[in-house]
């Protein structure tokens, strides 16, 4: 083959390669995205952003999910790495970014307050800025081994409405539907999470 | 003057005689990326079919985590305090800080020693497998390993590790760019080799990666970086060389050595019993040959080595002349290296015919088909610079009877200055007519003719030359010369030369001219140098931009 036959066929390899995960990303704006399984399922599929997700934050006993997006709204990339896990999602309405889901070990909440928590066995914190417009604010969900913080920046002249419907698409799962999953992926022959051992 | 050739041909040597490559015989110097390039090319391949197996066959993919568990929990029962912190400390190499520092250590080193070609690629691989692993591990979405507690760091999908992609990329690059081919590399294969086991075993040991995402991403970074420096900056064009000297010149050794002395005999018939690098300070357009040719007795013949290196800079050479004269120089580069030397060795024969002194053309010898070509003409042997001898008349009327015949036959030189104007035997012999051109500008003709004057002059003085060329030339043709020619359009040796001279020829020769025209306007600007000049300009920011990235972004 000739050089330009190469080159030609590496850069095609690399559109290839780099437009999959990109065209997905335009198309159905889902890949990566960490997607709550379905609850009335007996062994709901468990997607593996979401096990990404839990493997980030071991200690967490409740993972954030997408339940469904809404019209409008789109996933941004999931960035999960050693103790965080973090996502966005973009609205056409509310700008890039509109909210911003973190899961952490823990997180400060010293300048939010707490009120009734929409989601069992969490506590949750609310901290919320006055931008002239829009809506800044942040929410916390705190519970046994994590911390999942919703920040908002909300543009556009629709102030505050659009959290409930954000609130609304986002959900907690718990950690025992993954663990069962992967025993069930794996026919019990390895499970999500390990038991630390010597010399960790 | 002596017209046409100026000696008999070397094709009179006794015995020689030239022999066809019969069809499916590889040429004297095959183009081939190596055996140990094909192996990495076919365990990409063996990766690429796992990739799919992986992520069409789900008994596949669980066969796949079941085996890769299965190896990581022997590793995890292993484990030991001071182990741990060996691990750790081994697989701080597959870092971000530590890929950046390694990244511009190479820019350093090659940037002092100017291995442009080497940097290009360099800087390709990085992007190249940066984007690949980054955009299959976002495809695959396999997780980290699971079952097994996770002890070091880790960032996003495990298949392939990016990290391992990457550092064994930028380590290969490193080997390939910096380290001279031969024993010393060999040694540094083993050392590239070590280096990505032990981090591989570090990744394993904390459970940062699985067993085939480390394999696999080293499988990506090795071929990549392989294939692309073995295609793009290969040992046999451009060397790991840490000698100041001219790039565009090739290595005349080892393969290559035995290719061309191989080649002659077949295709010419010729027996090369000594191949010398001749006058390189004086060539960057080719690597320039002296042949000693078996016989009775022995003789001398001239090559030009011409490659795709020499094509590359050809394109930039005309690219810039555009650049900087606009539509008068505008003219189009060679598209190949075939046509490049089917070019000179033609042009060679046109002037031969209209009974110039040049060496007589002695056939063009393939070593690589379409790659790397030798032009073989007559050596002026024992032949001197003319400006290392004394000129007397004969000599200047013989460089203007060049000019005068060139004029008659349609052709201008246009590289015209003391190193490719020689004197043997008290005859002038021109050379290097690769920038030669058929049915020239007026322009171009007239600069020819001042040049030459000017060179002339160098080692005799302007009164004399002028007056000799009142012989052949009108006052009008010899004041257009003048008008045409100035700084720019004289050849960088000859602009050097007349400098040295203490004294301004140019001006004593303009001081000569019964009037003086006018000066010939150069820069002409036309849709096409606009259009390019936007372009270079482009490039020249996006490059920047891009350099800027890669100084300062996190490599993973």
């Amino acid at each position: 083959m000739t050089r330009r036959g190469v080159a030609a066929l590496a850069g095609l390899a690399l559109m290839a390669a780099s437009g999959c995960s990109g065209s997905f990303e335009v198309g159905s704006s889902t890949v990566g995205m960490p997607q709550c399984p379905a609850q009335q399922e007996r062994a709901p599929e468990v997607n593996t952003a979401l096990l990404l997700v839990a493997q980030s934050v071991p200690t967490a006993t409740r993972l954030p999910c997408v339940r469904a997006l809404d019209v409008g709204w789109t996933f941004q990339r999931l960035d999960a790495r050693t103790d965080r896990a973090r996502f966005s999602l973009d609205s056409d309405r509310n700008g890039v970014k509109a909210v911003t889901v973190t899961l952490e070990r823990e997180c400060d909440v010293s300048a939010a307050v707490e009120v009734t928590s929409d989601e069992a066995g969490t506590h949750r914190f609310d901290h919320s800025a006055s931008p002239t417009a829009g809506y800044r604010g942040d929410r916390f969900y705190v519970y046994d081994g994590g911390c999942v913080t919703y920040h908002f920046k909300l543009g556009g002249k629709t102030g505050a409405e659009s959290v409930p419907a954000i609130s609304e698409m986002l959900q907690f799962v718990d950690r025992e539907v993954l663990r069962r999953y992967v025993r069930d992926y794996s026919d019990g022959r390895f499970e999500l999470d390990a038991a630390p051992r010597a010399g960790g | 003057m002596t017209t046409g050739y100026a000696v008999d041909p070397a094709r009179s040597i006794p015995g020689a005689h030239s022999r066809r490559r019969p069809s499916g015989e590889p040429p004297p110097l095959p183009h081939r990326i190596n055996t140990s390039g094909r192996w990495w090319l076919a365990f990409a391949s063996m990766v690429v079919v796992s990739w799919i197996l992986v992520a069409t066959i789900e008994r596949t993919a669980v066969a796949l985590d079941v085996a890769d568990h299965a190896v990581l929990e022997r590793i995890a029962s292993i484990r030991t305090p001071w182990l741990t912190r060996l691990m750790k400390v081994i697989g701080l190499a597959a870092t971000g800080w530590a890929l950046q520092i390694l990244w511009l250590a190479n820019l350093v080193v090659l940037l002092i020693w100017r291995r442009w070609r080497h940097l290009i690629v360099w800087i390709g691989v990085g992007i190249v497998v940066d984007s690949i692993a980054g955009s299959i591990a976002g495809s695959m979405q396999r997780p980290r390993p699971m079952g097994v507690e996770i002890l070091g760091d880790w960032s996003g999908f495990a298949m392939p590790s990016v990290p391992m992609a990457i550092l064994a990329a930028f380590s290969v690059n490193t080997l390939y760019a910096n380290v001279p081919a031969g024993h010393h590399r060999q040694v540094g294969k083993l050392i590239v080799g070590g280096l990505l086991a032990a981090v591989a075993a570090s990744r394993l040991y904390l459970a940062q990666d699985a067993p085939s995402d480390v394999l696999f991403g080293a499988v990506i970074g090795v071929t990549v970086s392989l294939v692309a420096f073995r295609l793009f900056a290969s040992n046999e064009v451009f060397p790991v060389s840490y000698h100041r000297g001219r790039a565009a010149h090739l290595p005349i050794d080892g393969i290559r050595l035995a290719a061309i002395e191989r080649a002659l005999k077949d295709q010419l018939g010729m027996i090369a019993v000594e191949v010398k690098p001749f006058g390189l300070e004086g060539s960057g357009g080719s690597t320039p040959l002296r042949i000693r040719v078996q016989g009775e007795p022995d003789c001398y013949v001239f090559g030009k080595l011409y490659a795709a290196t020499h094509l590359r800079a050809d394109r930039w050479y005309k690219l810039g002349r555009t650049l900087l004269y606009g539509r008068l120089e505008d003219e189009k580069p060679f598209n190949a290296v075939r046509r490049l030397v089917q070019y000179e060795d033609y042009v060679l024969r046109l002037l031969g015919e209209a009974g110039l002194p040049v060496p007589r053309p002695l056939g063009i010898v393939e070593l690589t088909p379409e790659r790397e070509y030798l032009l073989v003409m007559e050596f002026f042997d024992g032949a001197r610079e003319i400006g290392e001898v004394e000129i007397d008349d004969t000599i200047i009327d013989e460089g203007l009877l060049v000019i005068r015949r060139m004029w008659q036959a349609g052709l201008a030189h246009r590289d015209i200055k003391p190193a490719n104007l020689l004197v043997k035997d008290g005859h002038l012999r021109v050379i290097d007519s690769a920038f030669a051109q058929v049915r020239p500008s007026p322009w171009r003709q007239a600069v020819d003719l001042a040049n030459m004057m000017l060179v002339l002059a160098l080692r005799s003085d302007a009164r004399r030359v002028y007056d000799r060329t009142r012989l052949q030339f009108d006052e009008k043709e010899i004041a257009e010369a003048f008008a045409a020619t100035r700084g720019l359009t004289m050849p960088s040796q000859l602009r050097r030369m007349l400098r040295a001279q203490g004294h301004d020829v140019h001006a004593e020769f303009l001081k000569l001219l019964p009037y003086q025209l006018p000066p010939v306007r150069i820069q002409r600007w036309s849709v096409r140098r606009a259009g390019l000049t936007l372009v270079a300009l482009a490039v020249a920011s996006v490059a920047l931009a891009m350099a800027l990235q890669l100084l300062t972004s996190n490599p993973i």
